[in-house]
């Protein structure tokens, strides 16, 4: 048996899925932005030089 | 003798009476406590040991968070954590402290009232003499 979906429903759920992708990623922004100390907790954001390798051989 | 460093050195913040207004003091950061807590953000050791004697120059990095809305509210609580660090007393097991230093601070407004300072430091430490 053929079933046939109504006209509309796949752009329907594309877009959705598109949402919430979308609603997803402004999510994890937003704790990321508030959570603030961006680069403050690595040690290689820090001090770049002092845990290079290479700046010693 | 980096991980000794940083748990003689959380020791020596949470047994600072002037500390106390700080909710926790712990070996991480951000921690999931009110405000003020202070963590430590990062650290990283290169070798600094002599011929004789296994040493390390450590670079740690603690972030006060505190809530309010003044931007020098929390230069009390600052200074007092910058004093602890540098009165870290020489002798622990596991290392010796040669020299302690103030690096550099940075501070920035956050969310909810909240605001952040980091604190960093360079210790250069040496392993205990053995008789």
């Amino acid at each position: 048996m053929i079933r046939v979906s109504p006209p509309g429903t796949g752009l329907v759920q594309r877009l959705r899925r598109k949402a919430e992708r979308i609603a997803a990623r402004h999510l994890r922004t937003r704790r990321r932005n508030r959570a603030g100390g961006k680069g403050w907790r690595s040690a290689s954001d820090l001090w770049p030089d002092f845990t290079d390798d290479t700046a010693r051989s | 003798m980096e991980n000794e460093l940083r748990a003689a050195l959380i020791a020596w913040l949470r047994s600072d009476p002037a500390l106390a207004a700080i909710n926790a003091i712990e070996e991480e950061a951000p921690l999931s406590v009110s405000p003020p807590w202070l963590g430590l953000a990062a650290s990283a050791s290169i070798d600094w040991g002599s011929k004789d004697r296994p040493g390390r120059e450590t670079r740690i990095a603690l972030e006060l968070e505190s809530r309010t809305d003044l931007p020098a509210a929390d230069s009390p609580l600052l200074a007092a954590i910058e004093r602890r660090v540098l009165a870290l007393p020489p002798f622990h097991p596991g290392f010796e402290i040669a020299s302690i230093r103030f690096l550099r601070s940075r501070s920035e407004a956050r969310d909810d009232n909240r605001r952040a300072a980091l604190l960093e430091f360079r210790f250069r430490i040496l392993a205990p003499l053995t008789e």
